[in-house]
């Protein structure tokens, strides 16, 4: 009698352990989703576009003889600041802003101008937008898994901070966008002084031609006085 | 598994301690492995300096054409020993950050590499005919920038795991409250781990032998779960795709990640070899408390 039942729980002890490792494969794969995600958007952010690049070839350095500028730019000016002031118009390829907001959760670098080799360094500015601090439209788009990654949670009413080597530009997004990919409408100059951020809608397998973004107005305009800033 | 209620209790509970186990080997791996020391022992032991050294001399040889100045004003001021002493600093700057400390890098001067330089331009100001009229002529002012642009490319290139620029970008910022609290984590997995065992003694309180088969298959699919995608990341050499551009990037980061499944691997490994060791003991008692069930199975025919 008590060989019959245990023979009858033979087959029981060996499925358990792989209802087990199914039921468990199952939730890994569907929590992993996002923070594989992210850790590939941060990955992104460390390497820039070097990981697309053979290390033995020097060949494969493609940034088609732009010249990139690096500057540093200060985040923790605490000198005295004034309402007006003279941006500085930056070279092409030149680092001059860096953009910050807590849905995006880190600081992303702002090249002046719109390469494929500048959008994997950061994000870009298009160079017939207004640079900051100057009246107009100030558009800027980056790779959605990289420096944008996370501009699907911007909300409205979200302050979203410009550093700058002449100045800080305060904003509060106004609206969120969406648009197609031949859709001018966002980013031709304006009258009011406005940040469009944008980047493409995310999409389960190849590129999309939706842009997401938002509309920020400008809250606050604090240009650097003092030498402090350079 | 007497009854339908205690093998479903079972299952949940064996599912919950199926990823604390994960958790606590994962745990355990990363406290051990993301240390400063380890880093930089692994650093040494792949000799990354060396791969340093080279990519500098190939960075430093292309810009010839554009700066005039020869590869060697500069490498001949570096030696491996220099540059390891950089390459440990970036990562003690790296860990600091993560430790949420505002810990700055100290500046890293190198007399023989401005000699170097000075001794080059002098030496090109002479050949030419150059007059250095005063302090502020452009001379100084060139000198000075080719000094400062050599030192900030040593700096960059040493930077093997990128540290800088994931702080830049306030990514270690973000790092910094889960690599704060691992220790945390790992006492909290071990604990829910102990605390799930125990609750599968309750739930197997008729049959407590039953507790080391649950326990023993928790461990098999935590050892299986985390054992299988390091097997594949290993056997099919994963890292080796990644296409950095600096060989030594490539390596410190690669190896790191080579290092880390391995030890991991090893970590599943003894999750599902305990696991056996938990069938083994759970078929003994089975053995046993069935030889006795028969016994007194005989006895009580003899009786009647």
């Amino acid at each position: 009698m008590s060989d019959k039942k245990n023979k009858k729980n033979i087959p029981l002890h060996i499925v358990t352990p792989v209802l087990l490792t199914a039921v468990c494969a199952g939730i890994i794969a569907a929590a992993a989703v996002k923070p594989a995600d992210k850790l590939k958007t941060y990955a992104n952010i460390a390497f820039m576009g070097s990981l697309k690049l053979d290390p033995y070839d020097p060949s494969s350095d493609k940034t088609n003889g732009l010249v990139i500028k690096d500057s540093d730019i200060e985040l923790d000016y605490s000198g005295k600041t004034s309402e007006t002031g003279e941006p500085e118009r930056p070279a092409f390829g030149e680092l001059y802003a860096v953009v910050s907001t807590d849905a995006l959760g880190i600081n992303v670098p702002v090249y002046w101008g719109t390469t494929p080799e500048l959008l994997e360094h950061g994000a870009c500015q298009s160079s017939s937008s207004s640079v900051f601090g100057l009246k107009g439209n100030s558009v800027v788009s980056a790779h959605v898994d990289t420096f944008f990654a996370d501009l699907s949670s911007v909300k409205e009413g979200d302050t979203v901070t410009v550093y700058t080597n002449y100045g800080k530009f305060t904003y509060k997004v106004k609206e969120l966008i969406e648009f197609g990919s031949d859709n001018r409408k966002y980013i031709t100059p304006t009258e009011d002084d406005r940040l469009t951020l944008y980047t493409c809608k995310r999409e389960l397998l190849g590129a999309s031609d939706r842009r997401i973004g938002a509309i920020c107005e400008l809250t606050k305009k604090a240009f650097y006085t003092e030498k402090e800033a350079d | 598994m007497k009854s339908a209620g205690s093998y479903i209790s079972s299952f949940i509970a064996s599912v919950l301690l199926i990823f604390t186990l994960i958790g606590s080997a994962g745990c355990i791996v990363s406290d051990s492995f993301l240390t400063q020391k380890r880093l930089t022992e692994l650093t040494e032991e792949k000799e990354v300096s060396g791969l340093v050294y080279k990519e500098l001399d190939k960075f430093f040889s292309e810009q010839y054409a554009v700066t005039g100045i020869p590869a060697n004003i500069y490498m001949d001021a570096l030696d491996d020993e220099y540059l390891q002493e950089i390459i440990n600093e970036k990562i003690r700057f790296g860990f600091m950050r993560l430790g949420n400390s505002d810990y700055i890098s100290p500046e890293f001067s190198n007399e023989k590499l401005d000699t170097s330089i000075t001794d080059f331009y002098k030496e090109y100001a002479q050949s030419i005919n150059y007059e250095i009229k005063n302090e502020n002529d452009p001379y100084y002012a060139k000198l000075k920038s080719a000094k400062e642009n050599a030192h900030k490319v040593i700096l960059q290139y040493c930077d093997v795991y990128k540290f800088s620029s994931l702080d830049e970008h306030g990514v270690l910022r973000k790092v910094s409250p889960i690599y704060s609290s691992l220790t945390t984590m790992k006492i909290m997995c071990i604990g829910a781990s102990a605390i799930l065992a125990l609750v599968l003694v309750v739930c197997n309180f008729k049959r407590t032998k039953d507790t080391l088969y649950w326990i023993g298959a928790s461990a098999l699919s935590a050892g299986v779960l985390g054992g299988v995608p390091c097997i594949y990341l290993i056997n099919t050499d994963y890292f080796s795709a990644f296409t950095i551009k600096q060989s030594q990037i490539y390596t410190a980061y690669t190896s790191a990640m080579r290092t880390f499944t391995s030890s991991f691997l090893t970590a599943c490994c003894i999750l599902a070899a305990s696991a056996v060791v938990l069938f083994i003991l759970y078929g003994i008692f089975s053995a046993l408390s069935r030889k006795s069930e028969n016994k007194t199975a005989d006895v009580n025919t003899e009786h009647t």
